[in-house]
């Protein structure tokens, strides 16, 4: 993509860094942290190189705020939102499956770009990533679904429900990312609820 | 193909010993030093030289051997992908002619089997679907899923005698293949080992595939690790020798013991 003509002086700080993050997002997502570079990440915001770096210290610098961070973000208030789902759901536990089952869809094909350019396609940083920033957030996760699906049977694993409940998840939204479609998340989660509902006393 | 010069007897390997490699030894270490490539930088982001280095040779001998990086994705990233297709699809043809066992076993031992593949096939799996080269896309959407549809179609489909909607056939198909798939991934990201039998049973206790009794727990009760069937030996020719993390045949464990809830571990 051609560089735009940009009006440089008339934004201010916050304004160009957050263009510059728009920019560093698109690029990232194109190229992944390796095949990123600086100068298309500069070109993409409309400004120079030297430019670039008198607001950021590094590629690595650019990568933290423009994919680690709203990642981390996103999964945060993805627990919030499964947090409260819990509060509301009456003990209705298959309703807190489909409520959860939705929350996870959307958040799955909303951040299917990012969580894969952080997650997968570098296993270093993706590991420092999981390791350090979403392991605890997934383990919050974790517990809300371990206190608000009792299981009738008891040896059954809150670690293992939470990973094949998200792989499910995770999968689906990122397939219809791929096909640049709308998932129909009240539908798909009535599927994917029945798939997991043998466990959930009725 | 120019590789005459390389067809000499295949000898011991041999630390960089360049010479002592057969043509064909010398071409499956190129394709595992491009998968090792492929997985850490990418499809884009890989590089024919870094190959050539971690393969401990030049560029130049490299070409001799093959024409492109296409040529090189193809061996080293979809021609792995058919053989997963096609290794699961024929362990599991065997699974679902198996009249003998219980449905509760059917379950448990395709959980296993599937999850195993993955396993191996993860880190070549989400290299190609985070390639934007070579139609990898296409090839998940068109070949990938499809293959797995019907695998899932005759076990899980006949075990739990439900009939889907092809809607819904798509969407547990999917949702399975994410099932094993993300365990695997958070196994391979949080250098966090999985033990297989372990979550296959979980599985079978987990997931219910609309049951036709729904108030009826798809797999209760599950049967215990020691009763289950003894890991056939596998020597499908194109499977590649796979390094399980866990010991295939776990001592005889009591229930108690099975269900641990490693909060350390996410």
């Amino acid at each position: 993509m051609a560089a735009k003509p940009v009006k440089r002086k008339r934004m201010s700080e916050a304004e160009r860094r957050a263009s510059i993050i728009q920019a560093a997002q698109e690029v990232f997502l194109e190229n992944g942290f390796s095949g990123a570079r600086t100068k298309a990440i500069a070109e993409r915001a409309g400004i120079t190189e030297p430019f670039l770096f008198r607001l950021f210290s590094s590629k690595s610098d650019m990568y933290a705020a423009a994919v680690v961070e709203p990642v981390v973000a996103g999964f945060t208030k993805l627990a919030e939102d499964i947090e409260a789902l819990a509060a509301t759901h009456d003990g209705d536990r298959a309703a807190f499956l489909r409520g959860l089952t939705e929350l996870n869809l959307t958040f799955m094909y909303d951040y299917a770009g990012l969580n894969a350019v952080v997650l997968f396609t570098e296993l270093g940083n993706g590991r420092i990533c999981y390791k350090e920033m979403l392991a605890p957030i997934l383990l919050r996760i974790q517990s809300v679904i371990a206190a608000n699906i009792s299981w009738q049977d008891p040896r059954i694993d809150p670690l293992v429900v939470r990973r094949a409940l998200f792989g499910a998840q995770w999968a689906i939204g990122f397939d219809y990312y791929l096909r640049r479609e709308t998932p129909d998340v009240p539908a798909l989660s009535a599927s994917l609820t029945n798939l997991f509902s043998a466990a959930v006393p009725q | 193909m120019n590789m005459s010069s390389e067809q000499r007897a295949p000898a011991p390997p041999g630390p960089g010993g360049r010479r002592r490699l057969s043509a064909v030894d010398r071409r499956a270490q190129i394709i595992a030093a491009a998968q090792a490539e492929f997985i850490e930088n990418g499809v884009e982001g890989g590089r024919v030289k870094s190959i050539a280095q971690r393969a401990g040779i030049s560029e130049v001998f490299l070409y001799r051997l093959f024409h492109s990086k296409e040529e090189i994705f193809e061996l080293a990233v979809r021609q792995p992908l058919v053989e997963f297709v096609e290794g699961l699809k024929a362990e599991t043809e065997e699974l679902s002619q198996n009249p003998d066992i219980s449905r509760e076993h059917v379950l448990t031992h395709f959980h296993e089997l599937f999850l195993d593949y993955v396993i191996d096939i993860a880190p070549l799996l989400s290299t190609a679907l985070f390639s934007k080269s070579y139609g990898s896309h296409e090839m998940y959407t068109n070949f990938l899923l499809p293959s797995l549809r019907e695998i899932v179609r005759s076990v899980i489909i006949d075990a739990s005698r439900w009939s889907p909607t092809s809607e819904e056939l798509d969407a547990v198909t999917q949702g399975l293949l994410g099932v094993y798939f993300g365990i695997a991934l958070e196994s391979l990201l949080g250098e966090d080992p999985i033990d297989v039998p372990h979550v296959a049973q979980q599985l079978t206790l987990i997931i219910g595939t609309g049951s036709s009794d729904p108030s009826k727990p798809a797999a209760s009760p599950a049967p215990p690790a020691q009763e289950l069937e003894p890991e056939p030996q596998r020597e499908s020719a194109v499977a590649p020798p796979r390094p399980r993390v866990t010991p295939p045949a776990p001592a005889p464990v009591e229930f108690s013991h099975v269900v641990q809830f490693s909060h350390e571990s996410v």
